[in-house]
């Protein structure tokens, strides 16, 4: 456990001096309540005594301690409370950073709603812990030390008697709390039991409509329902047996007060006032006894939380600025090369790439085409390093692109993928992400370039309307075309498209990459396609299959060699004349 | 983002037009549940009632001791007097021994309650969940495609969950509260009605006090939902949209819109740890002031003799315990609210009028009897939505044992005609006939219990081999599953597992490779000795061995069926009497292969396409 919450130690530290505020004022607030009975006891010894003056003042006392108590619980809770959400403030930071700088291999690991669960609940299961959690235990030890003082030196008989339920009672949580615990898991399973029954179900939704297996399917879900009742109604076996034992341990120790305690005042022992302090420290002592199970419960989820918040803090990025290679300044020009690149996906018996070798001179165009799985877009993630290769470099400049600085070679790449995300911001927005300072004017002429023509488009605000959940659905081309501008308005060296105008109709396809090859300084370009088209448009053409490069050259040379491209070539030929009878 | 949504909506439940009588309206879908374990949630309720009443005792039982024994004070009678003993020591014992009687039948109510509550409560849930998964078997299959999974399966699990927190610790934690409220004051009035008058002083302020908090409390609520659920959509957006962060080097600007966010997130939370600060110190304080005002003028009371010291000490115990029910209802009423949206969803679901998706079903089982297998399509039109057709006044006719390969592009609106032949959907125009008559004259189970169908995802459950066979059919039986098997070419690698038949498919059959899979669907179809076969071909590519077992399959199914199989094999396409080419959703064209290549049209160019596939494609 310790080794788990190490981790939490750097973030504490800043706080050492509210959490000794908030801690004092826990003390003092530990210190008054128990002068509270006290004092209620002496208001009734002096009522028993027909002094009723006496007992003006000490009730006047009662209201004035009464208020101080208040004062401090408020100092209490104020400082611990707030001081925990400053805590988990600085730790959801430090993660979510943490979080952006991982890369692809992580985040193909973990699906989003996991994450989110754990930037969310872990979270805030932590911040019980280093909030509520640490204040109810330490009032825990606050309370017992000052009550059980005044108790004793009164009474040390009574006192033991009174004490005598709560071994029991620590057992009782503890043991009860870890029952429920193990039961709690059976009650998960034969959740997702259920869960999964109805996801199954809506999976082979006609198979079984088209057998008629609706009973059935009904009598298979009754039992995965049947079961969770089971477990859950197991879950109810221990409360039953646990809620009502704690109330009547809590109960035998008032039995103490109530049969004991009357005998000590009859003997002449205790005032009639200490009997009544004692009946008030019993009752004071209910919460903190009861308190325990539940701060063993948050313990063991913060603890528990903590662990998986750890295992993404401790995954270190695989694609990182190696320190100790690092070429300052912008690539020298915009060719680039791939030698020899081999990547391999774990979990796959063949490589996406295989020994691949291909150069773009810099300001030239390559088009890569090949089938659904031939490994394109990895070749193309190579470049700004999305993915890292098994062996082989990739070169930008003639430099290799893990000696350059992430965010020089990011600034030199602008990669468009084949599936496009936009963020529910404006589309000037979208555009600027690379750089939010740009002016309206650079953003406008990127959009131009990437033929984001506004008026065709017709977008409510033009460029400043929003996108997304707030705002307007974009069209498939419309998206890849502000992906487009996006990658344009950094100004790169190179621009990868990654099968980024597939949903752009054919005319405005040619027109765009017209454009970016007509720039002012024209950039080198890397076209990723399934589309024989599309292709004829670069320079040149590479042709792969398997990972391999199995062709190259210009359009006409690849249809004469009458290999893949040429059969890529017929059967888009004929797809075309389908789409058109 | 589902945490997001969901915690959106509810905060867009809770703002205005307190819809009463909506409420009500769930409460009363929730009722009907209810009824059938009346005389339990009964049980529990009066058990809680006795619990609560049970409660009280212990300050009367202290009044008693003070008054008799500990400071006699004859004006102080109970009624208890007669049972106890003049003894002191004796009547200490007699009374203790009356606590840990009341003691024991508190704690034995109390697990009894727990039991009937949750027993009923489970139960219910039971019900519900029962009724929904039943629900969703009538619902047309349109729904399903238009409705997220997701979405379904927490329906039927978190929702109704968050329903059984409304009952168990909404409800009946509320109703707890109340009666421990009542009890307490019964009991008050009963030791002195005047010094009631006393302590009732207070109790505006407690209101006020309560009112304030929770109208702050609500507000920084609703704030902190707010903040929550923008900071789960942005980290969401973060974590879909990581690549495009990280390519265009803009984590470090999306790391200060999300520090600012972060912060509006504590500060609402600052909001609500200071309404609770405040809040619980000014309630203790408030009790201590009715604690001050009844030593100070019940102890005036005490010395003129008015009232006992007994019921003096009895009043400060109630004291602590009066008012925290009330400080429980002012929390507790943000589960109701979050459990209030659950049990609408639900029953926003199951209130799906059936009337008009449910298909009519006329005919009786004698009708069913199928006199020619036959089908005919009659100028059939078809939408999924609007306007745009998928079929277009398509006919054409299959008759006795013949059999129909459907060819064409993708989209060219294949699979539609299966889900117009079982009636997935309801054709718009036109008519489909089977067996010279119109689907809608059959009762769906009856037209479906003409077919063997074979779908492109086998779709394998959890069980075992011979379920997946059977399905849930009772008429096939263990012979039938072991025929169907050999018939599918499955039967040696069956036999080969260690548990044969009775080997348990996992996870969607991660164990049998995509050619058994579909083996596995054939060997259904085969189990199933259906008049009709439909067959839609899965286009996943198998080795040449499950190939041929699979060419070997279909012919043995067609074998004496009257078959149409949507067809991507050219040796599939060899067997059908006719084929039937289905472009942008009209028959363009039809007959034989010879005859199709001939005439150089969308046949001669799919099968083209085929040829030219690609050799990965191919594989």
């Amino acid at each position: 456990m310790r080794a788990t919450l190490r981790r939490l130690y750097p973030y504490l530290l800043p706080y050492r001096w509210r959490y000794g505020g908030g801690f004092a004022a826990l003390l003092l607030r530990g210190l008054l309540a128990t002068a509270l009975p006290y004092l209620l006891g002496r208001a009734i010894d002096a009522l028993a005594e027909r002094d009723h003056e006496a007992a003006y003042q000490w009730a006047g006392l009662l209201l004035l301690v009464a208020a101080s108590k208040g004062v401090a619980q408020y100092g209490m809770r104020w400082i611990l409370i707030t001081l925990s959400r400053d805590i988990e403030y600085d730790l959801r930071n430090d993660l979510t950073e943490h979080l952006l700088g991982l890369d692809r291999t992580f985040y193909e690991r973990y699906r989003t709603g996991d994450l989110m669960a754990r930037a969310t609940n872990d979270l805030a299961q932590v911040r019980s812990l280093l909030g509520p959690g640490l204040m109810y235990s330490a009032e825990i030890a606050v309370i017992f030390v000052p009550v059980l003082t005044v108790m004793a030196v009164t009474d040390w008989v009574l006192t033991l008697l009174v004490f005598a339920p709560m071994p029991f009672i620590s057992l009782g949580v503890s043991h009860f709390g870890r029952r429920t615990h193990e039961q709690f898991q059976k009650v998960q399973q034969s959740y997702s039991a259920v869960s999964a029954r109805v996801q199954e179900h809506l999976q082979g939704l006609r198979m079984l409509r088209a057998y008629n297996q609706g009973r059935w399917e009904e009598r298979r879900f009754e039992a995965a329902n049947a079961g969770y009742v089971d477990e859950s109604l197991g879950l109810v076996r221990i409360w039953r047996a646990f809620y009502p034992l704690l109330e009547f341990l809590v109960g035998v120790a008032g039995i103490s007060v109530l049969g004991f305690g009357s005998w000590r005042v009859l003997q002449g022992e205790i005032s009639l006032g200490t009997f009544t302090m004692f009946l008030y420290f019993l009752a004071m002592l209910t919460w903190p006894m009861i308190g325990m199970g539940v701060v063993v419960n948050i313990t063991q989820r913060g603890v528990a939380s903590m662990g998986r918040l750890n295992i993404l803090l401790e995954t270190e990025p695989v694609v990182a600025d190696a320190a100790a290679s690092l070429r300052p300044g912008r690539p020298a020009s915009g060719a680039v090369a791939w030698q020899g690149v081999t990547v391999r996906y774990p979990g796959s018996n063949r490589p996406a790439l295989d020994d691949v070798t291909l150069r773009i001179p810099d300001g030239r165009s390559l088009a890569v085409i090949g089938p659904v799985g031939s490994g394109k877009s990895t070749l193309a993630n190579l470049l700004p390093r999305l993915i890292e290769p098994d062996s082989g470099a990739v070169l930008l400049g003639g430099v290799d692109v893990r000696r350059l600085p992430l965010s020089v070679l990011r600034r030199a790449v602008g990669h468009v993928p084949q599936e496009t995300f936009l963020f529910s911001r404006r589309i000037s927005q979208n555009v600027a992400l690379g750089d939010p300072g740009a002016s309206a004017e650079r953003i406008r002429s990127a959009a131009r370039a990437a033929m984001l023509d506004t008026a065709q488009d017709s977008f409510p605000d033009g460029l400043e309307t929003m996108v997304g959940e707030r705002g307007i659905t974009l069209s498939g081309g419309q998206k890849q075309r502000v992906a487009i501008a996006r990658a344009l308005l950094i100004d790169p060296a190179v621009v990868v498209l990654d099968d980024a105008t597939a949903s752009v109709d054919m005319e405005t396809e040619h027109e765009l990459l017209a454009r970016l090859r007509r720039g002012t300084r024209s950039k080198t370009l890397l076209i990723v396609t399934h589309r024989v088209a599309t292709a004829r448009l670069a320079d040149s053409i590479a042709v792969l299959d398997q990972g391999r490069v199995v062709a190259a050259g210009d359009h006409e040379e690849l249809l004469a060699s009458r290999g893949l491209y040429a059969r890529l070539h017929d059967r888009q030929r004929i797809e075309e004349e389908l789409l058109a009878l | 983002m589902s945490v997001g949504r969901s915690i959106g909506r509810e905060a867009a439940r809770e703002q205005p037009a307190d819809n009463v009588a909506y409420d009500l309206a769930l409460l009363a879908g929730l009722g009907k549940y209810l009824r059938p374990y009346f005389v339990l949630a009964g049980a529990s309720l009066v058990l809680l009632m006795i619990h609560s009443a049970l409660g009280v005792a212990w300050p009367l039982l202290t009044q008693v001791a003070v008054d008799r024994y500990l400071k006699p004070d004859t004006s102080g009678s109970s009624l208890l007097d007669p049972l106890l003993p003049q003894d002191p020591l004796a009547g200490i014992l007699w009374i203790a021994g009356a606590y840990l009687a009341v003691l024991v039948a508190s704690a034995a109510t109390r697990a009894v309650q727990i039991h009937t509550m949750n027993y009923t409560g489970q139960h219910v849930m039971h019900d519900i969940r029962k009724d929904l998964f039943a629900h969703l078997q009538r619902l047309p299959v349109g729904y399903f495609d238009r409705t997220p999974s997701g979405r379904l399966v927490a329906r039927l699990t978190t929702d109704v969950d968050v329903l059984n927190e409304l009952f168990t610790s909404g409800l009946v934690a509320v109703a707890g509260d109340i009666l421990t409220l009542v009890c307490a004051f019964a009991a008050m009035l009963y030791l002195s009605p005047s010094l009631t008058l006393v302590y009732l002083a207070i109790a505006p302020l407690v209101l006020l006090t309560s009112l304030v908090f929770r109208r702050y409390a609500r507000n920084s609520f609703r704030d902190v939902r707010k903040a929550v659920a923008k900071l789960a959509s942005f980290l969401q957006e973060c974590f879909t949209g990581i690549s495009e962060l990280q390519l265009f080097s803009h984590e470090r600007q999306a790391m200060r819109d999300f520090e600012s966010i972060n912060a509006e997130h504590r500060s609402a939370n600052y909001r609500s740890v200071r309404a609770h600060a405040v809040f619980f110190p000014v309630i203790d304080w408030l009790n201590y002031l009715g604690l001050a005002l009844l030593v100070v003028i019940g102890g005036a009371w005490t010395v003129e003799g008015t009232v006992t010291m007994g019921v003096l000490l009895a009043f400060l115990q109630y004291g602590s315990r009066v008012f925290r029910p009330i400080q429980d209802l002012a929390e507790k009423y943000n589960v109701l609210q979050s459990a209030m949206a659950g049990a609408e969803r639900i029953f926003k679901l199951l209130d799906i009028e059936l009337s008009s998706t449910a298909l009519p079903s006329g005919g009786s089982a004698e009708d069913a009897r199928l006199v020619t297998p036959s089908v005919e399509f009659r100028n059939v039109w078809f939408a999924y939505q609007g306007e745009d057709w998928v079929l277009e006044d398509v006919s054409f006719r299959v008759d006795p044992g013949e059999m129909l390969a459907v060819v064409g592009h993708t989209g060219a609106g294949k699979s539609t005609l299966v889900n117009l032949l079982l009636r997935f959907y309801e054709v718009r125009k036109g008519t489909v006939t089977v067996g010279g008559r119109d689907i809608r004259e059959w009762s769906p189970e009856d037209l479906r219990g003409q077919f063997s169908v074979v779908l492109q995802d086998p779709c394998l459950f959890s069980g075992t081999i011979a379920d997946n066979v059977r399905l849930g059919s009772k008429g096939v039986s263990d012979e039938n599953v072991r025929r169907a098997s050999a018939g599918a070419h499955l039967a040696g690698h069956v036999e080969s597992l260690p548990k044969g038949y009775e080997e348990p498919v996992l996870e969607r059959g991660s164990r049998l490779s995509v050619g058994q899979k579909q083996l596995v669907g054939f060997a259904r179809a085969l189990a199933h000795d259906r008049p009709f076969l439909v067959l839609d071909e899965a286009t996943s590519s198998v080795d040449p061995e499950t190939e041929s077992a699979i060419r070997d399959t279909v012919s043995r199914l067609i074998r004496g069926r009257t078959s149409i199989v949507i067809a991507h094999r050219l040796s599939t396409i060899r067997e059908a009497s006719r084929i039937l080419v289905l472009h942008k959703g009209r028959v363009q064209e039809s007959g034989t292969h010879q005859g199709l290549m001939a005439e150089r049209g969308i046949y001669w160019r799919l099968q083209r396409l085929q040829h030219l596939a690609a050799p990965a494609e191919r594989e």
